[in-house]
């Protein structure tokens, strides 16, 4: 195969390469999709710097990043059919706590007319992680790109040293401008090292995930493992919310999770006369769509307690109740655990009709609220959303 | 009055008329209900406003091609509701993605098999074009019944044509299209069925 029959483009020194009749072959590379719009207003720096398949990187000491292009290691092809060129490495030393560092890759492209995102990922050991998101040409300039979540919600077996492909829908990436589009960046959240190679970036007209087929076959949703990012597998905030003078502490730490690796989410507590307190996982885009709950029929979570005793009211909100800043109630956990909550792993099984009449096609929240004054902390892991059978749908319908 | 209709209409079969030709495009299946959403990247659902209510399913139990449709059950209520006008329901497809409006020039016509539960089940097909979007809702065809072989929905497969220009819409910017259980498709305002729908398609 001859570089001519592949059609590939030099660009920033890498060959974009183009095939045919191979899982590369069905997007366009980066140098294929149109520029930004004219007259996209870019800061003098970006106009000098800034350059379509450009890569580098961001970080505070003692945080570090490696950023360039390996014409040792690349991917070959589905079938080995691709000739040689250079793939993206990057390379990240995340130091505990606030140092940041991230890499990025500069598309300055419209890719308002793309629906899907795909690239070929392959580290040096396996493991590594980062979190995907997106600047525009607005939110580039006051840094803050809009994050997605982490790789795992795309590779759920994590990076490994086989390359594999990442597929991301571009609707994941609620708020940048899509005409305008920046970079996609790489933000190493969690401590550590790592090094990987990123290799046939590719834009695609067709949505390449059939996320709802997913659903539909495992029967529940993984809504949050707590593992990989503060972000939900819906990539929608999560956080703990408080009233002084209560307040509450949400963590994501080894100690809190419910198996041999990962982490889980750790709730410390103290809630007092006044104020209220507790933890949400949005369900909805903010200023966005909200989520559609009326294929599933149930929440559930795992669940135990520091000392044991501990109690929570469980809540959701829809559009409605999520404009009044609340939630209804389905209850107290313990009428879900006869029990209560122990210093043991137990399920909480939620049925959404113990959430009265919220309107569940347009969906805001779950919310874990501390309603009773004391102090303590509790764990939680794999918070699922269980889906309706068929039949299930279809007998709800006729009573 | 009349004479004014009469020339408007005719003034508008003359506009059609001499229209400049548009090239065809080659038909483009927006969803065959196979997959959990529609091949356009947009997003389907039932819309409701209670006390009427919708349900969609996408179904293997019936098929005009390949191997799953969509079943949408429906209870469209005359009484109770906003101005006590028994809500309404349906269900639509977004054929825009993200904010991008779909072009359908080129196509004349929204095609699709349907067949009934019962027979004699009835609906109208919406479509919105940007500001029917922005709006939140879709200019409607008449019961789709005008639109198939047989006149009314029965229990065999029949394919309904739907002519893009009875919608008057801008074909330019398409957002949604839309099967809406509206009370004027039943005698008394009021209907209950399942309907199956297959190979939506733009020809």
């Amino acid at each position: 195969m001859t570089r001519r029959a592949w059609g590939g483009v030099l660009l920033g020194g890498v060959l974009w390469v183009i095939g045919t009749g191979s899982a590369w072959a069905d997007g366009v590379p980066l140098d294929q999709v149109p520029g930004l719009p004219a007259k996209t207003p870019l800061f003098t720096a970006e106009q000098q710097f800034g350059r379509r398949g450009k890569i580098g990187g961001f970080a505070l000491k003692p945080s570090k990043f490696g950023a360039y292009w390996d014409d040792k290691i690349w991917f070959s092809g589905p079938a080995g059919e691709l000739p040689k060129h250079s793939a993206i490495y990057y390379r990240y030393h995340k130091a505990p706590g606030i140092p940041f560092c991230g890499t990025y890759l500069l598309l300055l492209g419209d890719l308002s007319q793309y629906s899907t995102v795909t690239f070929w990922i392959k580290g040096k050991r396996g493991g590594e992680t980062f979190e995907i998101g997106m600047n525009d040409t607005v939110s580039n300039k006051r840094e803050d790109a809009v994050f997605v979540g982490s790789i795992y919600r795309y590779l759920p077996r994590g990076i490994t040293t086989q390359w594999q492909r990442v597929v991301i829908p571009l609707e994941d990436f609620f708020g940048p401008d899509l005409s305008r589009v920046y970079s996609l960046v790489f933000n190493y959240n969690e401590d550590g090292d790592g090094e990987f190679w990123i290799d046939g970036v590719a834009f695609h007209k067709q949505l390449l995930v059939d996320r709802d087929a997913e659903i539909k076959a495992q029967g529940y949703l993984l809504l949050d493992t707590f593992d990989h990012s503060d972000l939900n597998a819906l990539g929608r905030k999560t956080n703990a919310y408080k009233r002084l003078p209560s307040v509450c502490l949400a963590s994501r730490v080894p100690e809190a999770r419910h198996g041999a690796a990962g982490r889980g989410l750790k709730l410390e507590y103290e809630k007092a006369a006044g104020g209220w307190c507790g933890y949400y996982t949005l369900l909805n885009e903010i200023d966005g769509e909200y989520y559609d709950l009326t294929p599933y029929k149930a929440i559930s979570f795992l669940v135990r307690g520091a000392a044991g005793g501990e109690t929570f009211e469980i809540g959701m909100a829809d559009k409605n109740w999520l404009t009044i800043g609340d939630s209804v109630k389905a209850g107290l956990v313990e009428h879900y655990l006869p029990r209560g909550v122990t210093t043991v792993w137990q399920e909480v099984v939620v049925p959404l009709a113990d959430f009265g009449k919220l309107d569940f096609t347009q969906m805001g929240s779950l919310v874990i609220n501390f309603h009773k004054a004391g102090r303590g902390t509790v764990y939680l892991d794999d918070v699922l959303l269980i889906r309706k059978s068929e039949e299930e749908i279809l007998k709800a319908w006729d009573e | 009055m009349g004479r004014i209709i009469s020339t408007l209409r005719w003034g508008m079969a003359l506009a059609v008329l001499m229209a400049p030709s548009v090239a065809l495009a080659t038909p483009l299946v927006i969803d065959d209900f196979e997959g959990g959403s529609n091949k356009l990247n947009g997003h389907s659902n039932t819309y409701v406003q209670e006390p009427s209510r919708a349900l969609q399913v996408r179904t293997k139990e019936l098929a005009h091609g390949g191997a799953a449709s969509l079943m949408l059950k429906y209870d469209k209520k005359s009484k109770g509701g906003p101005y006590d006008g028994g809500g309404w329901c349906g269900y639509y497809t977004q054929v825009k993605s993200g904010r991008q409006y779909f072009d359908a020039t080129g196509y004349t016509k929204l095609t699709f098999w349907v067949k009934g539960a019962q027979g004699d089940e009835s609906f109208m097909v919406g479509v919105a074009d940007r500001h029917w979007d922005e709006v939140g809702d879709s200019v409607k065809s008449e019961p789709i019944g005008k639109y198939l072989p047989a006149g009314k929905v029965t229990t065999e497969w029949q394919q309904a044509t739907v002519p893009l220009a009875s919608f008057f819409v801008d074909v330019k910017e398409l957002a949604t299209i839309a099967i809406c259980f509206e009370g004027a498709c039943f005698p008394t305002g009021e209907g209950k069925g399942t309907i199956y729908l297959d190979d939506l398609t733009l020809e």
